[in-house]
C-alpha cells in the first residue's frame, strides 16, 4: 500500500497526469492489480482515482507518501553518504529495509541521520569517510546475500489444525475487531494453540496466554501465525 | 447479609496493615464501591455474596444494560456497593464499557474493587493497568484463588501488589472466603492508611511516553477537563482515540486543534513503528503485566490436563458435540414446559377455585364481574408464567456458573450467524417456542447490546405454545387432511421470518454496532447451589415486581373494553327470555334453546362493546383477506393471551365460550361462515406474527429499559403481521381449492 503512495507521489513530481499503466510500470505490476489496489486506498480515502481517469493523491494520501517517502529518502542517504553504498544498490536496500527493520531501529536511524544533516553535513560526513578507511575490509567486502528464509510456514488463525501452535505474526484488522481482539491478547508476538473447531465448522477454539478462546473464522483469518516447525 | 459482628472467614494469613494514625485520614460512616473486572471473573458472585438479598437491579438510563446496587455493612461503616457489567478494558467503545468508564469517571467511587479471576491473571490484570491508570483509589479483589491453586498456579500475591501498587486480596468468592478482608482493605485505601496505594503505572516506551508528555503538556490549556480526567489517562485516552474522550475535548475552543495535532502524531508514530497506536498501547500493558506475573507466579512443572480440557473434549466433539447440545436442550425443553404444566395446573385450578368462591360470595353484578373475570383472572395470568420462568431459569443459571452456555454458544454460532445474530441467542430463541415472557428475560445471558436487543425483537417470531391452539383450530377447520403439514408450515414460516427480519434488522438498525464474536471459554466450575438460587429468585423477582403489575392491567382494561357498555338494544329483552328458561324445569329441547340464546347474549353484548367497536375499525384493515370483525375482535383479544383468540371465536361463531380448538361445533360454524382456506391461512401468519401478548410486550418493556423500542417492536409486528397475511391470501387464491 505504501509503495503505492509513495510511487504517486513520485511520478506526481515527473508528470502532470498519472495513469494506472504509469504506476504498474513504475512498480513492475499488472494495471488490473493495480487497479484494484488502487479502488482499495480510494475507500480508504488516500487516493483519489476515478475508473479510466488520471490519478490523485488525496491530501491525507500525499501526507502518508511524503511520509513514506522522506524515510525512503533518508534511508537512501544514510546507505550512500554515510555506508557509500552505490546509488544503485543503495535504492533497492533502502526498499528492503523499508518493509524489514524493525520500527525502533528505523526510528533511531532516521533520528541519527536527522542529526547528521542537521549539523555540518560535509564535516559529519566527511568523518565517516575517515572511519571507513580506517574499517577497509569491512567496507569492501561484499556481504554475502542473506537467502530468504522460505522455510517458515505462516498460515492464519482459521487455517490451523487442531493441536498446531504457532506465534502471532500480524493482526489485519480494523476497528472494533482489532480491538477487541488486543484486549483479549490477540497480539503481535503472541504464542497460540489451536484446539478445535465447532462442530458445525465455525467458530474455532485456540488457547492464548493461559485461556481458551474462540472467535469466528471471518475474524480469526486476519490473524497471522508463524507455525512452529514440526 | 453480613451482619457487622459477623465473623470473618479468612484465608489470608495476614490482613492489610492499617498504619495507627488515623488522625491525617478522614473517616467515612459511607463507603461508595464500584466492582469492576472482566466477564466470568465473579464480580457477580462477590457482589451477591457481600450483599445478600440487600440489592436492587436498575437498566443504566436509556440503555439495556443492567447496572445493581446494593449495601453491606463491616467495621461501622456502610458500602455501597455498584455491580457493574464486565468489561476487558476500559476505553470507551462497547455500551457496556462506556458505561464502566462513565460511572467511575462521573461518580468517582470512592474505592474500586478490581474483581480479577487468579486462574487467569494476565489477561484479567489487563484491566488492572487502565484502572491504574484511572487514578481512582483501587483495590484487587485476586478472585477464585482456590482454584488456581488446584491447577498448580502459585501467586505471590503481596509482591504482585507491590509491583503494581495496589492491594491484593485472595477470595472466594462463592463462598464467601476473604470478603471480609476486601471490606478492610477497601476502608484503608479509602481513608489513605494503607501502606500500598501508590499506584504504579504502565510505562509505555520511551516513544509513546514522549507523545504522551506533549499531549499532557497541550490539555493544561483544559484545566476543566485535567482536573476531573487526570492528566495523564485524558492524554493515554485521546491517543488510543477513545470515543468519550474525543467528544469531550471536541467542543473546547482548543479542541479541533488538540484533535488535529493528536491525528498527526499518532499517524507519524504509526507509520514509524508499523503498528497503529492501540495496539500499540495494548501491546505495552500486556507486556507490563507479563512482566509482573513472570516474577510473582509460578507455576508447578507439569501442569495437568485439566478437567475442564477433557470435559470439553467431549461436549465440544466433532460428532457427539452437536447430539449432546440437543439432548440437554431437549431436557431443558420438556423440563420447562411439560413439568412445568403441573404446577400450572394446580394455579389454574386454585384461580379459578377462589374465582368461583368469590363468585358464591359476591352479589351479582358489574363488580363481581372486575373481580372475578378482571382481576382474579389477571392475577392467574401473571403467576401462571412463574413455573416456566422459574423452571427455565434454574437450567440457564446452570449453564451459566457451569461454563457450558459458552460452549452452547460456541457450538450453536454458526446456525445463529446466519440469523445475524450471536451464538448465545440460541437459548432464548428455542425457548421462545415455548413461551416468549421467559425467552425474553432469558436474553440477559448475552452480553452486548445490540445482540440482546435484537434477539428480543426477533423472539416472538417463534411461535409461542400458546398460539397452537389457534392453528390446530384453523388447520384442522380447513386443512383436515394436512393440518400437520399446515401447522408446522407457520412454525417454519415463523424462523425464516425471524431470519430475515434478523438480517434486516443488523444491516439497518444496528448496523456498525455489530461486536465481534470474540468469546471467552471458561474452565468449567461445581455451580454453587446458593447462588443459582439467587440468580432464580432475582429473574422471578424481576416477573412479578416490574412486569406482573403491567400484565394485571392491561388483563382488566381488556376485559373492561369486552363488558362495556353492558347493556345493547335488546338485552333487556334477551336477558327476560334467558331467566324464564332458567326458572321453567328444562327439558332437552328447552336446555339447548337456553344455551343458544346465552351465546346470543353475550356475542351481542361482544360486538355492541368497545372492544366489538374496535373490531369494527380493525375490519377493513382486514377485509383484503377474506376476515371480518369477527377475527378482528378475535385477534384483540388475543393480544391479552393469545389462545383467548379460539375462545373469542368461538363466542362469536355462536357454539359458547366453552369452545376450545377441538370443538366440532366450532369447526362446522367456520366452514360455514364463508370463510376460505385462503383466508384462515393468512388468519395463522397474522395470529403468528402480529402484536406480541401483552406478558410479552411487557418484558419486552422491561428488558430493553425504553418505550421506543417496546413501540417499535409492537409496530413493526403488526406491520409485517399485515403485509405477510396479504401475501399468503393473494398467493393461495391462486390455487382454486384454497379459494
Amino acid at each position: 500500500m505504501q509503495d503505492y503512495l509513495e510511487a504517486v507521489y513520485r511520478l506526481q513530481m515527473q508528470k502532470r497526469v498519472i495513469r494506472v499503466r504509469d504506476i504498474a510500470g513504475e512498480l513492475g505490476l499488472k494495471a488490473p492489480t493495480v487497479s484494484e489496489t488502487l479502488r482499495l486506498l480510494g475507500e480508504r480515502g488516500l487516493v483519489e482515482h476515478e475508473r479510466y481517469e488520471d490519478v490523485r493523491l488525496s491530501p491525507k494520501g500525499a501526507r502518508i507518501a511524503q511520509q513514506v517517502h522522506n524515510r525512503h529518502r533518508i534511508l537512501c542517504s544514510f546507505l550512500t553518504d554515510v555506508l557509500g553504498v552505490d546509488p544503485e544498490t543503495a535504492e533497492k536496500d533502502a526498499c528492503a529495509i523499508e518493509h524489514n527493520l524493525s520500527p525502533i531501529a528505523m526510528n533511531r536511524l532516521v533520528a541519527f541521520m536527522g542529526y547528521v544533516h542537521s549539523e555540518d553535513p560535509a564535516h559529519t560526513i566527511q568523518l565517516f569517510q575517515e572511519y571507513k578507511k580506517q574499517q577497509r575490509d569491512v567496507f569492501e567486502t561484499r556481504p554475502v546475500p542473506v537467502k530468504p528464509s522460505a522455510d517458515i510456514e505462516i498460515r492464519n488463525l482459521a487455517e490451523m489444525k487442531p493441536g498446531q501452535e504457532g506465534e502471532i505474526r500480524a493482526v489485519l484488522e480494523t476497528g472494533a475487531i482489532r480491538k477487541r481482539l488486543m484486549e483479549m491478547g490477540v497480539l503481535r508476538g503472541e504464542r497460540v494453540r489451536f484446539i478445535r473447531e465447532a462442530p458445525l465448522g465455525d467458530p474455532i477454539e485456540i488457547h492464548i496466554r493461559g485461556y481458551n478462546l474462540s472467535l469466528r473464522k471471518a475474524e480469526a483469518s486476519a490473524v497471522e501465525v508463524v507455525l512452529d516447525r514440526a | 447479609m453480613r451482619r457487622p459482628n459477623d465473623p470473618c472467614i479468612s484465608v489470608a494469613s495476614q490482613t492489610p496493615r492499617v498504619h495507627s494514625d488515623v488522625s491525617t485520614a478522614q473517616k467515612r460512616s459511607q463507603l461508595t464501591c464500584a466492582l469492576v473486572g472482566n466477564p466470568n471473573a465473579g464480580k457477580t458472585c462477590i457482589f451477591n455474596s457481600l450483599t445478600g438479598t440487600h440489592q436492587h437491579v436498575g437498566n443504566y438510563p436509556g440503555v439495556t444494560v443492567a447496572v445493581k446496587d446494593g449495601t453491606a455493612r463491616q467495621g461501622g461503616r456502610l458500602f455501597n456497593l455498584i455491580d457493574l457489567p464486565g468489561t476487558y478494558s476500559l476505553t470507551a467503545y462497547s455500551i457496556e464499557e462506556i458505561i464502566v468508564q462513565s460511572c467511575l469517571l462521573d461518580q468517582k467511587p470512592d474505592v474500586v474493587i478490581n474483581v480479577i479471576d487468579a486462574s487467569n491473571l494476565e489477561r484479567n490484570l489487563y484491566l488492572t493497568t487502565q484502572l491504574i491508570e484511572l487514578g481512582l483509589p483501587t483495590i484487587v479483589a485476586l478472585n477464585m484463588s482456590d482454584e488456581a491453586r488446584n491447577q498448580g498456579i502459585g501467586i505471590d500475591y503481596r509482591k504482585l501488589g507491590q509491583l503494581l501498587g495496589v492491594p491484593f486480596v485472595p477470595t472466594v468468592g462463592n463462598r464467601g472466603i476473604g470478603l471480609c478482608e476486601l471490606l478492610d482493605t477497601a476502608i484503608a485505601v479509602a481513608e489513605g492508611t494503607s501502606d500500598i496505594a501508590h499506584r504504579v503505572p504502565v510505562n509505555y516506551g520511551e516513544d509513546v511516553e514522549q507523545l504522551i508528555a506533549l499531549f499532557e503538556e497541550r490539555l493544561e490549556a483544559m484545566p476543566d477537563l485535567v482536573e476531573r480526567y487526570g492528566k495523564r489517562w485524558l492524554a493515554i485516552h485521546l491517543l488510543e482515540k477513545d470515543k468519550t474522550v474525543c467528544e469531550v475535548i471536541a467542543p473546547h475552543p482548543k479542541g479541533q486543534e488538540i484533535l488535529a495535532a493528536r491525528d498527526e502524531a499518532v499517524q507519524y508514530l504509526e507509520s514509524l513503528l508499523h503498528e497503529d497506536i492501540p495496539s500499540l498501547f495494548a501491546e505495552r500493558r500486556y507486556g507490563f503485566v507479563r512482566g509482573a506475573v513472570r516474577e510473582t507466579v509460578s507455576m508447578s512443572v507439569e501442569q495437568k490436563i485439566r478437567i475442564s480440557d477433557a470435559i470439553d473434549a467431549v461436549v465440544t466433539h466433532r460428532l457427539l458435540g452437536i447430539p449432546i447440545f440437543i439432548a440437554f436442550l431437549w431436557l431443558m425443553f420438556e423440563t420447562t414446559f411439560s413439568l412445568g404444566e403441573i404446577p400450572m395446573g394446580w394455579i389454574e385450578s386454585g384461580v379459578s377455585l377462589i374465582g368461583g368462591a368469590l363468585a358464591a360470595i359476591l352479589p351479582d353484578g358489574m363488580f363481581r364481574g372486575l373481580v372475578v373475570d378482571g382481576v382474579i383472572n389477571g392475577v392467574g395470568s401473571v403467576i401462571i408464567f412463574l413455573p416456566n420462568i422459574l423452571i427455565l431459569f434454574f437450567f440457564i443459571s446452570l449453564m451459566e456458573d457451569t461454563g457450558y452456555m459458552a460452549r452452547a454458544a460456541f457450538i450453536m454460532d454458526r446456525v445463529m450467524h446466519t440469523l445475524g445474530l450471536h451464538g448465545k441467542s440460541f437459548i432464548p430463541m428455542v425457548m421462545g417456542f415455548g413461551c416468549n415472557v421467559p425467552a425474553i428475560l432469558a436474553t440477559r445471558t448475552l452480553e452486548n447490546r445490540s445482540d440482546r436487543l435484537l434477539t428480543i425483537l426477533i423472539n416472538p417470531l417463534m411461535s409461542c405454545s400458546a398460539r397452537l391452539p389457534v392453528y390446530i383450530l384453523l388447520a384442522g377447520t380447513f386443512f383436515a387432511a394436512h393440518a400437520t403439514m399446515v401447522i408446522f408450515g407457520i412454525y417454519a414460516l415463523g424462523i425464516v421470518l425471524a431470519m430475515l427480519v434478523g438480517q434486516l434488522f443488523r444491516r439497518t438498525l444496528f448496523r456498525g454496532e455489530a461486536m465481534p464474536f470474540v468469546m471467552e471459554l471458561p474452565p468449567y466450575r461445581v455451580p454453587l447451589l446458593r447462588s443459582v438460587l439467587i440468580h432464580v429468585w432475582d429473574r422471578a423477582y424481576v416477573f412479578i415486581r416490574k412486569v406482573g403489575g403491567v400484565i394485571l392491567v392491561a388483563t382488566v382494561l381488556i376485559w373492561l373494553l369486552c363488558s362495556f357498555p353492558g347493556n345493547f338494544p335488546g338485552s333487556t329483552e334477551l336477558q327476560q327470555s334467558i331467566q324464564q328458561l332458567e326458572t321453567s324445569p328444562a327439558s332437552p329441547d328447552e336446555s339447548a334453546e337456553l344455551s343458544r340464546l346465552k351465546t346470543e347474549f353475550t356475542e351481542q353484548q361482544l360486538q355492541y362493546s368497545f372492544a366489538g367497536r374496535l373490531g369494527g375499525y380493525v375490519a377493513p384493515m382486514l377485509r383484503p383477506m377474506g376476515l371480518d370483525w369477527k377475527e378482528g375482535l378475535a385477534l384483540l383479544t388475543g393480544i391479552a393471551a393469545k389462545e383467548t383468540v379460539v375462545s373469542t371465536l368461538g363466542v362469536l361463531y355462536q357454539t359458547g365460550a366453552e369452545a376450545d380448538e377441538t370443538s366440532e361445533g366450532l369447526r362446522v360454524a367456520l366452514r360455514s361462515s364463508g370463510l376460505t382456506p385462503a383466508s384462515a391461512l393468512a388468519m395463522m401468519a397474522i395470529v403468528l406474527i402480529y402484536v406480541p401478548c401483552f406478558g410479552t410486550i411487557a418484558i419486552i418493556r422491561r428488558e430493553t429499559a425504553s418505550r421506543r423500542w417496546t413501540l417499535f417492536a409492537i409496530t413493526y409486528s403488526s406491520m409485517l403481521a399485515w403485509l405477510v397475511g396479504f401475501t399468503i391470501y393473494h398467493i393461495a387464491r391462486l390455487f382454486p381449492n384454497l379459494s
